[in-house]
């Protein structure tokens, strides 16, 4: 069998057209202008990659560059020496269809099923230190960036503080539970759970309570936050998610890179819903046991909502006026219109899932 | 042992891409399936594959390139480059704080990753049974980046110093409710110094790239001045202000005079249902306008980018020309961005297919007298440590 194909010699850049005679006996040779005889078993043949071109690199450093892919392999599988099973398989119309399948399969699943349950594994095997290195560090940030000292009264927040104490799990699992006061900036009413067990009440969200119990019912579902490691679920479901699109991709190029950002936002969002619902139920499972109806939670989410809707018109109302007065607070519009109202409604109901399905949940629970 | 023939006149031709999407599609595939089921551990055999495939189907007359990194390599590069990752990222998560500090540190290895990560493609890379090489000189190029880096630095550190010591100051402090710090003015300030610096870097890496590659004995060297680059950024700088403003005047007019046929108000002095909805569609509108407009102002700055560098290459006797057309590629960013979306990414290998046979088509290689080069004398042994900045991928193309 003869192949035509370019003989370089590894010394400079020049080349020469020469015709290849596979012989049976397992030699190839091109002469009288190409090379000598020598046995294909001192001959390094590359790896085959769709069509590209062959190389046949010879003792001598010299290389032959072929394009005549079907004839070699023929040759060489006659010698004993097959095509390897990487290019088999991707010249296989109906394996791709099946990796195809199977790829968007184990996506699905791993986003699913996989990474909840690797993230909750690792973020109760992680020490309780992590989880304070992570609480302090966000909580250092929040301060400096969005936060103002508390301007409620000392005895308000000590009052607070001793029904939060009563609420705690008593298996805390070396978690040290205490409750912080903010003005919230312009987050607004507002509480959140780090992972070391501290929970953030702003002001505004204890002003628009119209008792303790719906602040308590509210700090219940923060509670409920911290004994799930919400936080430290999340941080690692988002560096493993990281990690796997970076190996499996390899390289992510530019139009890549949005597409698989996608996924990430999408099981990010689902994520947070779910943790929101977790929390939930952790309230709804212990209002009981401290004697607090669940209507209350019920009754500041509804209310939260109302107000952020009369705040959008008051905002929309100064903009006509010819000096803007400063926003009002809740207590302000509500006079005003006679109808209860608040700030910063966005972020606390962004974050959270459609409140309608939540409110009845607590509705409808027993009492 | 060469018969004296008459010299031929220096003849440039057309890179040439042979690549198929069908055939990469199964190739593309088949790597990500089995880089699932090895969690990750074939990823440098798929690496390879990809690499292989897209060299060996780049053409210059009817030679193609050639890729011969050894995948084993490549593995234990990212085993060590992956845990410095995911150091980094628990790192940033336990310390939001910090995540300035950890960035700075990653920047300062930004120098010796370029260098490593040129050195192992370039070493793997081959044409013509010569490879490529790259000097490598991690003195310049930290001397490259850290020179204008500093005087970045210093420039902010003095406009932020008089700035402080200026009555301005106290003068935001006492008008503003509180919102107002120190720090955002620094990043602003720090952001205006480094951007006239931008193109200088780019200019010096590219620079630097090109006359630290050599084909066999020919060394490369490149042939333009920072100004050149200074140009094309400032026109890409203008021809954004310009389609912005231009944009933003058009939005003007079209809500002017959809207010004065249709009326603003609802009534009781509340925006009426309807104009809230043609401005929030507008609104929307003019967004995807700009993201789309985007793609072309990345395209322009891209080709020109590129023809800059190439057409001033040179490697001994070899030239290059590159004439890449700025809407051409903006136009295959965004038709690229819109397949891969809808397709759920079943479009990618199709979308580095045509981008590839773009490129190469619409860059030329004089060849004259390419016999003239020889290979280098060199150990085929590489310093520890290239094959871990190949995984972070800094991209030149070539």
């Amino acid at each position: 069998m003869i192949i035509k194909g370019k003989l370089y010699d590894g010394m400079h850049a020049g080349s020469r057209d020469i015709r290849v005679t596979l012989g049976a006996d397992g030699y190839l040779s091109a002469e009288p202008d190409g090379f000598a005889p020598v046995s294909i078993q001192q001959v390094m043949v590359s790896v085959r990659i769709g069509n590209t071109p062959r190389s046949l690199t010879l003792p001598s450093g010299a290389m032959v560059e072929t394009t005549e892919n079907e004839r070699l392999d023929q040759w060489l599988a006659g010698q004993g020496l097959k095509t390897s099973w990487a290019h088999r398989l991707e010249n296989n119309m109906r394996f791709a269809v099946g990796a195809l399948v199977t790829v968007a399969v184990i996506f699905v699943g791993f986003a699913i099923w996989g990474i909840p349950w690797l993230s909750t594994r690792v973020a109760y095997a992680l020490p309780p230190e992590v989880n304070n290195y992570i609480g302090q560090g966000t909580l250092e940030t929040l301060d400096k960036r969005v936060f103002k000292t508390t301007t409620l009264e000392a005895d308000r927040r000590q009052r607070l503080e001793q029904q939060f104490d009563k609420l705690l799990p008593e298996d805390s699992e070396a978690i040290h539970y205490r409750l912080e006061f903010r003005s919230g900036g312009f987050i607004g009413a507002n509480a959140f759970a780090l992972p070391d067990g501290t929970v953030v009440v702003t002001d505004e969200l204890v002003k628009l309570a119209q008792n303790d119990e719906e602040i308590l019912s509210i700090l219940l579902h923060e509670v409920g936050h911290v004994v799930h490691r919400h936080s430290l679920r999340q941080v690692i479901s988002h560096s493993s998610l990281l990690v796997l699109t970076t190996v499996i991709t390899g390289d992510v190029n530019s139009a890549g890179s949005l597409v698989l950002a996608m996924p990430n936002v999408l099981i990010d969002s689902s994520y947070s819903r779910e943790f929101e619902t977790e929390a939930d139920t952790y309230a709804l499972e212990h209002m009981g046991e401290h004697g607090i109806p669940t209507s209350r939670f019920a009754d500041f989410m509804e209310r939260l909502e109302r107000c952020g809707m009369l705040l959008a018109k008051a905002k929309d109302k100064q903009k006509g006026e010819a000096e803007p007065e400063e926003i009002p607070d809740c207590e302000a519009v509500e006079q005003a219109t006679e109808e209860p109202a608040y700030y910063s409604w966005t972020n606390y109901i962004s974050t959270h899932p459609p409140s309608a399905d939540r409110i009845a949940r607590f509705r409808q629970a027993r009492k | 042992m060469y018969s004296p023939t008459p010299t031929p006149l220096p003849v440039w031709s057309n890179f040439r891409f042979t690549g198929d999407s069908l055939e990469y599609f199964k190739i593309w595939i088949v790597n990500i399936l089995l880089s699932i089921i090895t969690i990750g551990l074939y990823s440098p055999w798929a690496k390879v594959r990809t690499m292989r495939y897209f060299h060996g189907n780049t053409w210059i007359n009817d030679s193609s390139f050639a890729y011969l990194a050894d995948p084993v390599r490549i593995l234990k590069g990212r085993i060590i480059a992956v845990g410095i990752l995911a150091i980094y990222s628990v790192c940033i998560n336990i310390y939001p704080a910090y995540s300035l500090w950890a960035l700075s540190g990653l920047v300062l290895l930004l120098p010796f990753i370029l260098v490593t990560s040129m050195a192992f493609r370039m070493r793997n890379t081959a044409y013509r049974n010569i490879r490529f090489h790259f000097r490598t000189d991690y003195l310049s190029a930290y001397k490259m980046f850290l020179i204008p880096i500093g005087c970045v630095l210093i420039v902010t550190a003095f406009i932020y110093t008089i700035y402080l010591a200026s009555d301005f100051v106290k003068q935001l402090e006492n008008a503003d409710n509180g919102e107002f710090r120190k720090e955002d003015m620094l990043y602003s300030i720090f952001m205006f110094s480094v951007l006239p610096v931008v193109p200088y870097i780019d200019f010096l890496r590219r620079r630097f790239i090109i006359n630290q590659i050599q084909y066999g004995t020919a060394r490369g060297s490149f042939h333009t001045t920072a100004w050149e680059f200074y140009k094309v950024y400032l026109l890409t700088f203008l021809l954004t202000i310009g389609l912005i403003l231009f944009l933003s005047i058009l939005a003007g007019i079209i809500m002017g005079v959809f207010f004065a046929v249709m009326g603003v108000s609802g009534g009781d002095g509340q925006p009426s249902p309807g104009t809230m909805g043609v401005s929030f569609t507008l609104a929307f509108l003019f967004g995807i306008f700009f993201y789309v407009i985007g793609f072309f102002i990345m395209g322009y700055l891209m080709a020109r980018l590129a023809n800059l560098t190439y057409s001033n290459t040179e490697f001994g006797p070899l030239r290059l020309q590159s004439h890449l057309r700025g809407g051409k590629i903006g136009w295959l960013l965004l038709s690229n961005t819109i397949a891969i979306i809808c397709s759920l990414g079943l479009l990618i290998p199709w979308s580095k297919i045509r981008m590839a046979r773009y490129v190469a088509e619409s860059t030329e290689f004089l060849q004259d007298r390419i016999e003239s080069i020889t290979a280098m004398a060199q150990a085929d042994r590489s310093a520890i440590g290239e094959e871990v900045g190949d995984m972070f991928d800094l991209d030149l193309g070539l």
